[in-house]
């Protein structure tokens, strides 16, 4: 009797020693993976990743292993798949917590790939659900839209609602007070050729289409004066109107152009120096 | 019809697979990309005679072209189309391909279905399609296939 | 006694059991790669399935993880990568020689038709489908057409001899345009060599500048306007020539043209057959 009880119990200490090798060997897959992760070869984390899912015959890392795709895929850049995952994580989160924390994750891969209407939607659902807690900072992931939106005057608005978020505000009030008005350098360029260069900083191009414009008016009103119709009409036509338009085309381009600039010069300020929560 | 089912289906599978090819962490997520192409100005790696050539073509874009708005509905741009022609070919046959491209410029009918490849809001014609070399042109088609056809 | 080989029984049994387990704990074994490699294939996940697979021959080896990385290459149509993976297999008879209809598919993707044709000359007789397959290359633009259609048309059977025909009758008599008629049809009336190659509009304004700048350059020659005359006779020649050679030009492309819709109607025929390879291996069940 001593010895069959001896027996079963040597027998349940086998058993138990396996499964918790199995455990072990899982952690350390899990712990492999984020490695890589913190390395930063996101591709070859992914293999490892879903090799964790493959063999977690329990579901016990189906919830972290699927956040971490989600992550991997963002920083590649490929974010449909990373919307994928993050929602495969966010079916299988254990608790609201989680489940907050793997929505705030896909509304910030929306706000990436720039699918604006997903985002606000998002943020608007998640605001509205009482339970989640995220009411608080809604209109700090609103703000975020706006900024990838290129709508720095609505994304001040929305930082300046709390007092954490002022640097956030000043940022956003400052790219906004730099950038030039599309619709200013078109007008001043209508009203006066050359005025809109003038205005968004292009010197050069701005002299010579007032040297082109008054050359070929002049030879037309010229032309016309001296009842020579056809050649007036025939230098406004393919001439004077082809440099005029050419004139109001360049202040918009350039104004565009420098507002991409600048818009470019703020986000790559809040990518690499801004130490807050982002995107 | 069905091609162009065939092709969208075989497009699908390859697209819905963004692992077939190893990728990278992309940086500088955050910045927007910019659309327009730049002039080349620069007279780098060519001879007395290209960069005389060349010379030539940057005042046309310096005086004039640069300033007379983007009339152009092609990519590569009629002056420099006659730039890489002549580099390409030879002189006279580039001139030739330029005065064919003005003619085919001053088309305005059926652009959309004659020139389908559209890059930066212009329709590419490039100087490759009108070398008399129909290997060349069957390589476009391979790379820009038009699924309308 | 009885004890005795009762516990030597459970200590086998709880061996076994921690086996099972244990796999668990080597996830780079040879089998857990197998294992995990085959369920990326199955997922379509192919470049990793390769990796794995790659990974796996280091240790184990085996034909068909062989063939499955050459049919990984097939589905991601990396053709010159499967052609490389299969062509040492080809003689493999494992999975119905799937290494060798594969490596065909892999010629024929690559356009490879010479090769094609030399393994045609070793295997054809055995396998019909892979003479099949060379015969149907002969329909590829510039590809040598028996000219005898009786002799072509017996490579196949009675489901493919309608389309296949239709392809035949296309290939043996193409739509093309003569450069030389195009050019010498512009150099007589400007224009009507690039309506002849399919762009009717581009003809049309051809004809119209041309005409135009003739037109001008007779009427100041009339007026006497010498300087301007020239000019636009200048102009009119240079535009003449430029629609002489574009008409040519354009007789090109009409016939690249007519290569790449007929090679786009022979593919999507070829991959609702398969190839003529039959169905794929069933590496998922």
């Amino acid at each position: 009797m001593k010895k069959d009880t001896a027996i079963l119990l040597l027998f349940i200490v086998l058993l138990g020693k396996a499964e918790t090798r199995a455990q072990d060997e899982l952690a350390r897959q899990y712990e492999y993976a984020c490695l890589l992760m913190q390395k930063g070869n996101y591709y070859d984390a992914v293999t490892e990743f879903k090799r964790l899912l493959f063999f977690d015959m329990r579901n016990k890392y189906k919830f972290v292993a699927n956040s971490r795709l989600g992550e991997c895929y963002k920083q590649g850049a490929k974010y449909a798949d990373a919307v994928f995952y993050l929602n495969v994580a966010l079916q299988n989160s254990p608790g609201n917590k989680e489940r907050l924390i793997m929505k705030k994750e896909i509304i910030k891969v929306n706000i990436l790939r720039r699918s604006f209407d997903n985002a606000l939607q998002q943020i608007y659902e998640l605001e509205k659900d009482t339970t989640s807690g995220f009411a608080e900072e809604a209109d700090y992931w609103r703000g975020w839209t706006y900024i990838f939106e290129d709508d720095w005057e609505k994304a001040a608005e929305c930082f300046s609602k709390k007092q954490d978020w002022q640097e956030l505000k000043k940022i956003c009030v400052e790219t906004d007070k730099h950038k030039y008005s599309v619709t200013m350098a078109k007008l001043l360029s209508v009203f006066l050729p050359g005025s809109g260069q003038f205005y968004t900083g292009n010197y050069m191009s701005g002299i010579m289409s007032v040297g082109w414009n008054f050359l070929w008016g002049y030879i037309s009103v010229n032309s016309l004066i001296e009842n020579r119709v056809f050649d007036g009409l025939m230098t406004a036509n393919f001439l004077l109107l082809r440099f005029y338009l050419g004139n109001v085309q360049n202040a918009e381009k350039f104004a565009e152009n420098r507002n991409l600039e600048i818009t470019n010069k703020a986000l790559n300020y809040l990518q690499n120096n801004f130490n807050g929560e982002k995107p | 019809m069905k091609y162009l089912l065939t092709a969208l289906l075989l497009t699908a599978s390859v697209f819905a697979q963004t692992d077939w090819e190893k990728w990278n962490k992309k940086e500088n997520p955050y910045l927007i990309e910019k659309n327009s192409a730049s002039r080349d100005y620069s007279l780098a790696g060519k001879n007395a005679v290209d960069a005389a050539a060349k010379i030539v073509i940057m005042g046309y874009w310096f005086f004039i072209s640069d300033l007379d708005g983007d009339n152009c509905p092609f990519a590569p741009t009629c002056s420099a189309f006659l730039l890489q022609s002549v580099k390409e070919t030879n002189i006279l046959k580039g001139t030739l391909m330029f005065g064919d491209r003005f003619l085919r410029d001053a088309n305005v009918f059926n652009r959309d279905a004659h020139y389908y490849v559209v890059k930066n809001n212009r329709h590419y014609d490039p100087v490759a399609n009108y070398m008399l070399d129909k290997e060349k042109v069957k390589s476009f088609f391979d790379k820009y296939p038009d699924y309308s056809k | 006694m009885k004890s005795y080989c009762f516990l030597l029984l459970l200590i086998a049994a709880s061996i076994v059991h921690g086996q099972d387990t244990v796999q668990y704990n080597i996830f780079h074994s040879p089998s857990n790669i197998r294992l995990f490699a085959d369920d990326l294939f199955c997922k379509h996940d192919y470049l990793r399935s390769v990796d794995e697979y790659e990974n796996y021959l280091k240790m184990v080896n085996s034909d068909t993880v062989k063939i499955k990385i050459g049919y990984s290459y097939l589905y991601m149509e990396k053709s010159k990568e499967a052609g490389l993976k299969l062509k040492p297999e080809i003689d493999n008879p494992v999975l119905e020689h799937a290494a060798l209809k594969g490596y065909c598919r892999s010629l024929f993707m690559d356009e490879n038709y010479c090769e094609l044709k030399n393994v045609n000359d070793k295997y054809g007789l055995t396998f019909p489908a892979v003479a099949k397959l060379n015969a149907f290359a002969g329909l590829m633009p510039d590809m040598e057409l028996s000219k005898d259609k009786t002799d072509f048309m017996k490579n196949f059977g009675n489901d493919e001899y309608g389309s296949i025909s239709g392809f035949y009758e296309k290939a043996s008599n193409p739509r093309y345009a003569s450069p030389l008629k195009a050019a010498l049809l512009s150099a007589v009336i400007p224009g009507a060599g690039k309506i002849y190659a399919g762009q009717t509009s581009d003809g049309i304004i051809s004809a119209a500048i041309t005409g135009l700048f003739a037109f001008l350059a007779y009427d100041n020659f009339h007026a006497s306007h010498k300087f301007r005359a020239w000019l636009f006779t200048g102009i009119g020649s240079f535009f003449y020539s430029s629609t002489v050679y574009g008409s040519a030009a354009q007789a090109v492309i009409h016939n690249a043209e007519v290569d790449y819709k007929f090679t786009i109607e022979l593919k999507s025929f070829l991959a609702g057959v398969n190839y003529f390879m039959g169905k794929d291996p069933e590496f998922c069940k």
